[in-house]
């Protein structure tokens, strides 16, 4: 046992590092581009700026933002600010870094109430149903939690505990004795307020939060989920009406089958 | 604060002023050059704008031929404001 | 960041680019190794909770800079929760104190100065000869100590042994008073010996788990994470919470239950009535090793004695309990019938009912796990009692998976606190200062005058506040606690007694903490790693540590400054005529001399420590007194359990060499062999062949099941006060916050305290989220925010408010009331109000 441990304990700090070598390769073809980038004043929002609650899509919420800052100066915590001359966020637009100071979660969402254009959609009236961005728990290698330590962090700051992150429960196989608790964010209830980017305790935070157009996959329309179709259908099958012989067996099951549903 | 890893491909001949004119950069170290004109070198610099600015100035040394940028480390220096009391 | 982190990835961001270009760098090493190689790695044990999580020491350059979980630690294989991880960053807070500090005016102590640095003579010329004057003037019960679960072994053994046979003071308490009187002195009036008689691998071996007031999921993440995998992981196992408000525990549950506080009481007695009821009881175990009785009611609430509740007692502080009839005990129980459970306490019959009936099925192994739920209860020890008597009447107790369990808040409330007499009443191992016996024993081994130790128990911690004030304790010392914020009350009883002009306050801690900052003299002290120490934790495992690194500036170890300070009385400035003429040996030595110079702890000359590889330990103490301290401290206090003679068998303990080499052994430690399941032959070598199991802690070798009723709570909510207070802890920081709230990421993690309220409650107030707001008792105000999301959810008409904040003291508002027999505060229950700030 102890053995196995350490060579898997070996074999995945080179794991490591080969892919830290490998993403470092892959960095290099797009190093033009970078360094391309950095000379000119962003166009795109960066990744860690996160606009506030009720933000119409990044497009549409700068022809429509005036800059006039109001949603900064009803916001009663130092969450939000206002980008500035070189930044990489559009001059005058408003913004907030989770790691630096989440959203609150003001339950009657003051920012919004200020915005005289709506830029922040003046339909926001509940802060649960605001859609800043996104958390993603973007490093299962460095996340304590992954590591089966008890941190948990994120999931006791969130505001929509239970709802927008949970903890999936599972057996530690290495200790044997203990429980895995994975951090699961779940994209229908996460507001983006990056609370939990703001508390995780790592150097460099192992859960984000990015604009939701980063963080979210797409399954593609040529597949459906069987499972959640047929519950759609009210529990019924998409082919009703087939038929299904019985199985043959003894009258008396034997112990090894007994319990056992086909 | 972002630390760079690069390749520097250089004329074979010029390594050692390519080299002298990295170092005399702030930020920059040449951890190794070979005769036949391979340099690794580190940009070790706080602000992400300014480390561009260094690598494309890289191009206008002489002798330089090629830049690779092969390892990049980002990471933003939050300030801790608050106290534990 | 630091300059080591930069590098390190300067040297992979180099190596990278090497490897791309495919070539090698001389002169810089392998980066994952060049972070490692010459950190020296050490066995140690966490600071925080009672669970005793073992972990791996990394110090460099006389630093502490790393730390790991020890995988091969039984109780955590490697794991650690988010407070363990962050250990190596506890000792290095930017405010440590490294010299004593003296209020002063113009030169000379006084009590309004202002803090001024002053060497260790000059803070203990000043202290003794306050001590000195208090003992002159009124005598030994003038002086006293408060001390602390965190101490090490012999921290709490030596202070012990200074305050009660050295200046023959019972004032010593700790402040695991705050946290397991209770369990203790049940412990005591069921089983006649302290500590339970289960050990952790109940996690994995029970079929059923109940937790009574406990938030394992926060307070005990490593023990949670086990009882998870074995939830898990076994079939038809399950898991029952009970709580006065929904927490992270309920994210597991099968059977939530949320009760009005108080009402425990009525829940238990039901359940022993359903066993009965449905004769499910275990009759042969009832038989063989079980008596019945009662307890006496209307005992009060451990106020003050002019206080109109205290007043109204027919019993008051009374712990008597007599001997009754099964069929009377039956009788007794029967009164608590489902209906009235559920109507008391708020549950749903059906739950009540799926609660007992997990009891009373003899095919399913039950653990039963309890903290500051039961013990923090004006009827804690009852409320202990009541379950001991529903795993007694089932039999379900001392064998794999029946276990009721007495969780520990404290790293070494167990080790120190309770097992080497720091309690008012108690003298190592279990003895206590009432009995005759137990005193001469301890004088014996001691070496002391038949009659050096006082007869009537101490202050306890509540009291000691409230002598403090009367003025009637005066010389006052608080090593390794920050009870001016723990403590409840501390507007009317705590401050007031600290500030008391009578008064000379000493507090020795590594931060300016609250307590610190209300005191004369503040004393800088070593902590952790910085002093070879010993803790116990809740399964009877007793876990060492060397001195990896020494202590910043001057500060010292707890144990030096007592040791130390001892120095500075004469045997006959403390002690009558009388008794120096018994032992006249002692006249003209220094209390020093003769409790600690006295051939038994001065007995291993100082050497160098070692660890299996040849490493070598400073030992700060060796080196200061010029023999092994801490090895003599501890193998004297061994003499409590193997001596001939002894009064209480049961804490047989191994050898301080053996400890050193070995990741923690669960008491008795006999035949060099742990003791896992305690009264149960073949676990236990103290029971007799063939009984199968023996309570012998009690005289009939019996354990009582007392019947004690439901009584009310001290304070309730009324039309003034509308809202239930409790208090406690989140995960993120451990009890005060002094050590957590300084790393800068567990204080990022959760910064400030807040009041958790349900959005009813908060929306009839006209409260916002995130709103400031003030909480209200009839003993004072803390300003807060109130939370109506997050990981607490009270219900309507309760509120809940950790107390890890030292800018929101929440002692202003609990009340002094205790248990009447533990005199443990309740700092679950008291009235209060919550209004617009």
């Amino acid at each position: 046992m102890d053995d196995t441990v350490k060579s898997l304990a070996g074999s995945a700090s080179r794991r490591r590092f080969l892919a830290g070598v490998a993403r470092a390769a892959g960095a290099a073809g797009a190093f033009g581009l970078v360094v391309g980038l950095f000379g000119r004043q962003a166009q795109s929002l960066p990744a860690v700026a996160i606009r506030p609650p009720g933000a119409l899509s990044e497009k549409k919420f700068l022809s429509a933002c005036v800059r006039c800052g109001l949603c900064v100066r009803d916001c009663p915590y130092p969450t939000l600010s206002l980008a500035g001359v070189g930044e990489d966020v559009p001059v005058g637009t408003p913004y907030f870094i989770a790691r630096r100071y989440p959203c609150e979660m003001c339950d009657d969402v003051p920012c919004v109430k200020a915005c005289p254009t709506g830029a922040l959609d003046p339909e926001l009236n509940t802060i649960d149903d605001a859609r800043m961005g996104l958390a993603v728990l973007v490093d299962e290698e460095t996340c304590l939690n992954f590591l089966g330590l008890r941190c948990d962090v994120c999931y006791r700051v969130c505001p929509v505990i239970d709802k927008a992150i949970t903890l999936e429960m599972s057996h530690n196989t290495r200790t044997r004795k203990h429980a895995v608790f994975i951090p699961t964010v779940h994209s229908d209830s996460c507001t983006g307020c990056g609370k939990c980017e703001r508390a995780c305790v790592l150097d460099t935070a192992a859960i984000r939060v990015f604009p939701r157009h980063l963080a979210k996959g797409r399954i593609g329309e040529h597949y459906r989920l069987g499972w959640v179709e047929k519950e759609k259908h009210g529990g019924e099958s998409l082919a009703p009406g087939m038929v299904d012989l019985p199985d043959r067996l003894p009258d008396e099951l034997p112990d090894a089958l007994k319990g056992w549903k086909p | 604060m972002s630390i760079c890893g690069l390749v520097v491909h250089a004329k074979p001949g010029l390594v050692g002023s390519v080299q002298a004119s990295m170092e005399a950069m702030k930020g920059v170290e040449v951890h190794q050059a070979t005769g036949d004109g391979r340099l690794v070198v580190t940009v070790d610099n706080p602000d992400e704008y300014e480390a561009g600015d260094i690598l494309n100035s890289f191009r206008d040394i002489k002798g330089v031929l090629s830049t690779s940028l092969v390892y990049a480390h980002f990471e933003e220096d939050y300030v801790e404001g608050e106290h534990a009391s | 960041m630091s300059i080591t982190r930069r590098d390190f990835i300067k040297t992979q961001a180099a190596m990278a680019a090497a490897v791309a270009a495919g070539t090698t760098l001389s002169g810089v090493k392998n980066a994952d190794a060049a972070g490692e190689d010459d950190i020296r790695w050490d066995k140690g044990v966490c600071r925080f909770c009672g669970t005793g999580c073992g972990v791996l020491v990394g110090t460099k350059d006389g630093r502490v800079v790393a730390t790991q979980g020890d995988p091969d630690a039984p109780v955590n294989k490697g794991l650690n929760c988010i407070k363990g991880y962050f250990l190596s960053k506890i000792m290095y807070g930017k405010d440590r104190l490294t010299k004593p500090l003296l209020r002063k005016r113009g030169g000379v102590f006084d009590k309004e100065g202002q803090f001024e640095e002053v060497s260790w003579d000059e803070a203990f010329d000043v202290m003794a000869e306050k001590w000195k004057a208090a003992l002159k003037a009124k005598g030994p019960t003038s002086v006293g100590m408060f001390g602390s679960g965190q101490w090490t072994i012999w921290e709490g053994y030596a202070a012990s042994k200074f305050i009660k046979a050295g200046l023959r003071s019972n004032n010593l308490d700790p402040n695991a008073r705050h946290c397991m009187a209770s369990a203790v002195v049940a412990f005591m009036r069921h089983f006649g010996i302290d500590e339970p008689m289960g050990c952790y691998d109940d996690l994995e071996h029970a079929d059923a788990f109940v937790l009574w007031g406990a938030n394992m999921a926060e307070m005990h993440p490593i023990l949670w994470s086990r009882m998870t995998d074995t939830r898990l992981t076994k079939p038809g196992c399950e898991v029952h919470v009970l709580s006065t408000y929904e927490h992270r525990c309920f994210e597991l549950s099968d059977n939530s239950m949320v009760f009005t506080p108080q009402t425990d009481l009525a829940i238990l007695n039901y359940i022993a009535n359903y066993i009965i009821q449905n004769d499910a009881y275990n009759k042969d175990f009832v038989e063989k090793h079980v008596t019945f009785n009662k307890a006496a009611t209307d005992i009060g609430y451990g106020l003050r004695p002019d206080h109109p509740l205290q007043k109204a007692a027919a019993n008051p502080d009374v712990g008597k309990f007599d001997p009754i009839s099964f069929e009377e005990y039956a009788q007794l129980v029967s009164e608590y019938t489902l209906e009235k459970a559920a109507q008391m306490s708020g549950v749903p019959a059906d739950k009540l009912e799926r609660l007992a009936k997990v009891y009373a099925d003899p095919n399913k192994k039950v653990a039963s796990y309890w903290t500051m739920g039961f013990n923090q209860h004006t009827r804690g020890v009852w409320v202990n009692g009541l379950l001991y008597n529903v795993h007694l009447l089932m039999g379900k107790i001392s064998e794999p998976g029946n276990s009721p369990f007495s969780l520990t808040g404290q790293p070494s409330a167990c080790g120190t606190a309770r097992e080497v007499g720091t309690f008012a009443h108690r003298l190592p191992a279990d003895l206590v200062v009432m009995n005759e016996k137990h005193r001469a024993f301890a004088e014996k081994v001691w070496n002391l005058p038949e009659g050096t130790i006082a007869e009537k128990p101490g202050f306890h911690a509540v009291l000691q506040h409230r002598m403090l004030k009367d003025g009637k304790l005066n010389a006052y010392w608080v090593q390794c606690t920050n009870n001016m914020q723990a403590a409840p009350n501390m507007n009317e009883e705590g401050y007031p007694g600290y500030r008391n002009p009578d008064n000379f306050i000493t507090v020795s801690d590594p931060y300016p903490t609250v307590t610190a900052l209300a005191a004369d003299l503040i004393l800088p002290t070593a902590m952790w790693m910085e002093k070879e120490g010993a803790y116990g934790n809740a399964e009877r495992r007793t876990q060492f540590w060397r001195q990896q690194v020494d202590a910043p500036g001057e500060a010292k170890s707890d144990i030096w400054q007592v040791v130390e300070f001892s120095k500075r009385f004469k045997v006959e400035e403390v002690w009558p005529e009388e008794l120096l003429a018994k032992k006249p040996e002692h006249r003209g030595k220094t209390l020093y001399d003769v409790l600690y110079r006295n051939g038994q702890v001065d007995k291993f000359p100082a050497e160098d420590v070692t660890d299996n590889v040849g490493n070598v330990y400073n030992n700060s103490e060796s080196k200061d007194f010029g023999f092994y301290l801490q090895k003599g401290l501890f193998e004297e206090y061994r003499l409590f359990n193997s001596a001939a003679g002894i009064p209480k068998k049961g804490h047989e303990m191994a050898s301080f060499e053996t400890y050193h080499n070995a990741r923690g052994l669960r008491w008795p430690v006999i035949d060099n062999k742990e003791t896992l399941w305690r009264f149960r032959e073949g676990y236990d070598p103290h029971v007799e062949a063939g009984s199968g199991v023996q309570f012998y802690g009690k005289p009939d070798k019996r354990a009582a099941i007392i019947f004690a009723p439901f009584e009310p709570a001290a304070e309730s909510p009324d039309a003034e006060y509308d809202l239930w207070l409790c208090t406690g802890r989140v995960l993120e920081h451990w009890h005060s916050g002094s050590m957590t709230r300084r790393v800068p990421e567990l204080y990022r993690a959760y910064p400030d305290a807040q009041v958790f309220m349900h959005p009813e409650d908060a929306k009839q107030r006209g409260l916002k989220r995130g709103q400031v707001v003030k909480v209200q008792t009839r003993r004072g105000e803390v300003e807060t925010r109130v939370e109506t999301r997050g990981r607490n959810k009270p219900p309507q008409g309760l509120v809940f408010m950790p107390w890890f904040d030292a800018g929101q003291l929440v002692n202003k508002l609990t009340l002094d009331a205790t248990d009447p027999l533990s005199k443990e505060t309740d700092f679950k229950k008291c009235a209060c109000r919550v209004l617009k700030g």
